[in-house]
């Protein structure tokens, strides 16, 4: 009786998303007939965004290469430059507090408002793109990995003194390695974040060099232009830049923690 | 395995101890302790047995008093101890091999000389095959061998035990209990124990301090002399179950102390 | 009231289209004329005095109705408020109404009230730039999606960078090499004021020749045709009055709805747009105040299909009416 029921439950768990899918997309069809003629281009039918696609791919492609690129400019630039401000804040409590209020000052700081700002000081393009989506990563990163930086277990810290590790050594093969896990969950969330710093970005600092515009540039000509067709693939597009962000870190903190942190525990035993 | 005649190896006198302004957690606490010998602090929580514990390998200072460590002061002979947490404390992003050279890799240790010593750790807890595992692959047991040959990689003089298999059962309790006399008759160390089962105090000890709380101080130390080597039998003997219940007696009195 | 299978199908699509409903017919203003509501792009400013003349001397009360100026702004989306409802009238660019069309969006052109586009390119003298061509290569502070940007770049056979524009003339003054889109009435007085010498491109010279128009959209002029006829006329009237008599009614209505307006700079702008023929056109051009022709509409949706803006050619009656300005003014049919 046992092997028939779980293979169709198995079969079901890849199905039922699908049949989900498509009564979503006939419930579109739905809203969109019976609106009003006067209102219909609002909600463009299911077969519109993917003309869309068709027609304004090279479009869209080259944005989404422009956004992803200053994206990832930005992404890295926080990276590195977080990892060094958390070692730095890990080393006394002392310059965790003269540093902590202003780094949440900043923090607080909506990006809307210090994007203008931005272009004055540094001037339009990739440059300010890239600074626009290194504010918005920068911040979770810095806090969650000092944390992970504090937060070694004692008993260890213990052992390596006692063993008279230098400083260095503590750092370095203590705390940063177990400060991996908070590491990397800063990380999953500046990846979700950087696409939309980069579009944002898009919105104040327009295209970089090459004259191509990235993401938020195109929305901002299909709106102007009524293509809402365009607009909704422009919005599929920028979903699916983030999925890739977020399953590049994915990537990278299995590669990091598979072997050895319980977030990639082992089916069970 | 005691050795007459010789200089105490450890000596405490006139401790005191205290966090800040906090109350004092160890008062004029004294004693000695010889080559070879295996001590075990017991006695009511707050009494100050892991913090003594902490005053011997160096990590904490005395409030007052002095603590000798083969003639040294504790920060200076931290290369003679080791010290056995009470939880296992491995690097979980290292393997059960890495983790044990921990120690000596700190002191620039050469890689030919880590691995002898990794070899013959492991062999001595009984997890050579497991050298390669990682330590969420490992039983807690199997977790506090590994920490235990840590400890013993450094080839310490002075081993300090902080109630390291209280988290176990009492199988695996017994069970690494005898291990630890057994890798005892191979590396003569001095051993300080802490714990609170007095059935763990009577089967490994030479000796027992049984100290009261508030403040912390040596109330009572008795001699446990049964001989070495000691297997499941020594659990049965009739000397055994005695002294076992008369340091019971004597916690219990400890306990009813009034401040 | 509308019936109920209609009204709970335009409240979801309302919802989803977070508009209101069209609005029902305009209710009694005062003294019970027809009431409608017309939106600029912007703050009050001389670039819409015809309309403020012909509020402050009464010619649309003259015609028939009660009308409500309803200022523009920054960031305010004119045609989706007329979408809505929530206006009855606007005013915008041919352009962008042929753009508009093509997509299905239901607006009408019923008037014209500007025969040239005010729409410049602003540079510093001592800048490199002195004719469209030299926009080569450099980077451009506009409106992204705006027509004329296709348009120069094919034109000209030229590319440029954009940048999306912030209203703002801090990063002109800052730097002489600074190109970015104006108002030819507007910026340069700015820039002139605070020590800068700017010289603009006009736009319509390069070929670029959008009309500026009102409109509104089809369901409303087929519901209030006289009421669209009145407001154009009093409009024109109005802009009449403002360019060729005294415009201090317009002026003054202008500066209380705009605190930060003053007499100097409305003076300037109204100066501008006599000499660069803004309003009334060159007359030897054929061109006159009020007046749109059929063949300047298909020269626009041409460029746009041409440069595809549009998909594909347009009908001009899916966009305009000709036959609602005071006779007179009607262009011949097509």
């Amino acid at each position: 009786m046992r092997p028939p029921r779980s293979g169709l439950l198995r079969a079901l768990r890849h199905l039922l998303p699908v049949a989900t899918g498509a009564g979503m997309i006939l419930a579109w069809y739905g809203i969109h007939l019976t609106m009003s003629s006067e209102q219909r281009f609002l909600l463009p039918a299911p077969h519109e965004v993917a003309r869309a696609f068709v027609d304004e791919g090279p479009a869209l492609w080259g944005a989404a290469l422009n956004t992803g690129g200053g994206a990832l400019l930005g992404f890295a630039s926080a990276v590195a430059l977080s990892f060094l401000l958390a070692l730095v804040l890990s080393l006394s409590p002392l310059v965790r507090a003269s540093f902590y209020p202003y780094l949440m000052i900043l923090q607080m700081t909506p990006i809307i408002v210090m994007a203008p700002i931005l272009i004055l000081w540094v001037g339009p393009g990739l440059k300010s793109v890239t600074i626009i989506t290194f504010l918005i990563c920068f911040f979770p990163m810095v806090v969650n990995t000092t944390q992970g930086l504090i937060s070694t277990d004692r008993n260890l810290v213990d052992l390596f003194r006692m063993c008279r590790a230098a400083k260095w050594q503590e750092i370095f093969l203590l705390r940063v390695p177990a400060a991996l896990p908070y590491f990397f969950t800063g990380l999953r969330i500046a990846g979700t974040l950087a696409p939309i710093g980069a579009i944002v970005g898009d919105f104040y600092a327009g295209n970089s060099a090459g004259g191509q515009g990235g993401l938020g540039f195109l929305a901002i000509i299909y709106s102007s232009r009524f293509q809402m067709g365009a607009l909704f693939a422009t919005a599929a597009v920028s979903c699916l830049l983030g999925f890739v962000f977020v399953a590049g870190v994915i990537a990278l903190s299995w590669l990091a923690l598979h072997k050895w942190h319980d977030s990639f525990s082992q089916s069970d035993a | 395995m005691r050795q007459e005649g010789q200089p105490p190896i450890v000596e405490l006198r006139d401790v005191d101890k205290r966090f800040g302004d906090g109350p004092p957690i160890l008062d004029k606490v004294s004693f000695a302790a010889g080559r070879g010998d295996f001590i075990t602090l017991i006695g009511p929580s707050g009494c100050g047995k892991s913090t003594i514990l902490k005053l011997i390998s160096g990590l904490i200072p005395v409030s007052a008093g002095r603590i000798v460590v083969d003639g040294m002061e504790p920060s200076s002979a931290v290369e003679r101890l080791a010290f056995v947490f009470q939880e296992p404390t491995l690097l979980p992003w290292l393997s059960v091999s890495r983790n044990v050279e921990v120690p000596l890799r700190l002191q620039g240790a050469g890689a030919q000389r880590r691995a002898k010593v990794v070899g013959k750790a492991l062999a001595l807890v009984r997890l050579e095959d497991r050298r390669d595992y990682y330590p969420r692959q490992l039983s807690g047991g199997q977790k506090m061998r590994v920490s235990l040959a840590r400890a013993l990689s450094v080839e310490p003089r002075i081993l300090l035990l902080d109630e390291p298999f209280a988290a176990l059962d009492e199988i695996t309790r017994n069970h690494l209990n005898e291990e630890l006399l057994a890798i005892r008759q191979q590396l003569a160390w001095t051993a300080f124990f802490v714990t609170h089962s007095v059935a763990e105090a009577v089967f490994l000890s030479n000796r027992i301090l049984v100290m009261s709380a508030n403040p912390g101080r040596v109330h009572d130390e008795l001699a446990v002399d049964l001989p070495y080597p000691r297997t499941e039998e020594t659990r049965e003997s009739q000397e055994y179950q005695r002294l076992v219940g008369e340091v019971s007696r004597i916690l219990r009195s400890v306990e009813e102390l009034k401040p | 009231m509308k019936r109920t299978g209609e009204f709970r199908r335009s409240c979801a699509a309302a919802a989803l289209a977070g508009c209101s409903r069209p609005a029902p017919a305009p209710a009694g203003g005062a003294g019970g004329l027809p009431r409608i509501r017309f939106k600029t792009d912007w703050y009050p400013q001389a670039e819409h005095g015809g309309f403020y003349q012909a509020l402050a001397r009464g010619f649309y009360r003259d015609a028939g109705i009660d009308v409500e100026i309803v200022p523009g702004g920054p960031g305010v989306l004119v045609s989706n408020i007329v979408l809505s409802g929530q206006v009855d009238i606007a005013m915008g660019r041919s352009d962008d109404m042929i753009a508009w069309a093509s997509r299905g969006l239901p607006f009408v052109i019923v008037g014209v009230y500007m025969e040239r586009d005010p729409q410049a390119i602003l540079v510093h003298e001592e800048g490199p730039v002195k004719r469209f061509e030299d926009l080569n290569g450099r980077t451009v502070m506009g409106v992204p999606g705006s027509n004329w940007i296709e348009f120069i770049k094919n034109r000209y056979h030229i590319s440029f960078s954009l940048i999306p524009s912030n209203f703002g003339l801090a990063q002109f003054m800052a730097d002489k090499d600074f190109i970015q889109q104006c108002f030819v009435t507007n910026e340069p007085f700015y820039v002139r004021r605070n020590g800068g010498h700017p010289r603009t491109l006009l736009m319509s010279d390069s070929g670029f020749r959008p009309y500026r128009v009102m409109y509104t959209t089809q369901r409303y002029l087929r519901e209030h045709p006289e009421e669209v006829r009145a407001f154009v006329a009093a409009s024109l009237r109005g802009w009449g009055d403002f360019m060729n008599g005294d415009p201090s009614p317009a002026k003054k209505l202008i500066a209380t709805g705009n605190p930060g307006m003053t007499e100097e700079f409305m003076d300037y702008s109204i100066g501008v747009m006599r000499d660069a023929h803004i309003v009334a056109g060159r007359p030897e051009d054929g061109e006159r105040i009020g007046t749109m022709t059929p063949r300047r509409m298909q020269e626009q949706v041409d460029d746009l299909a041409r440069l595809r803006i549009i998909p594909q050619l347009i009908p001009l009656d899916k966009f305009v009416r000709f036959d609602l300005a005071p006779p007179g003014l009607q262009a011949e049919a097509q």
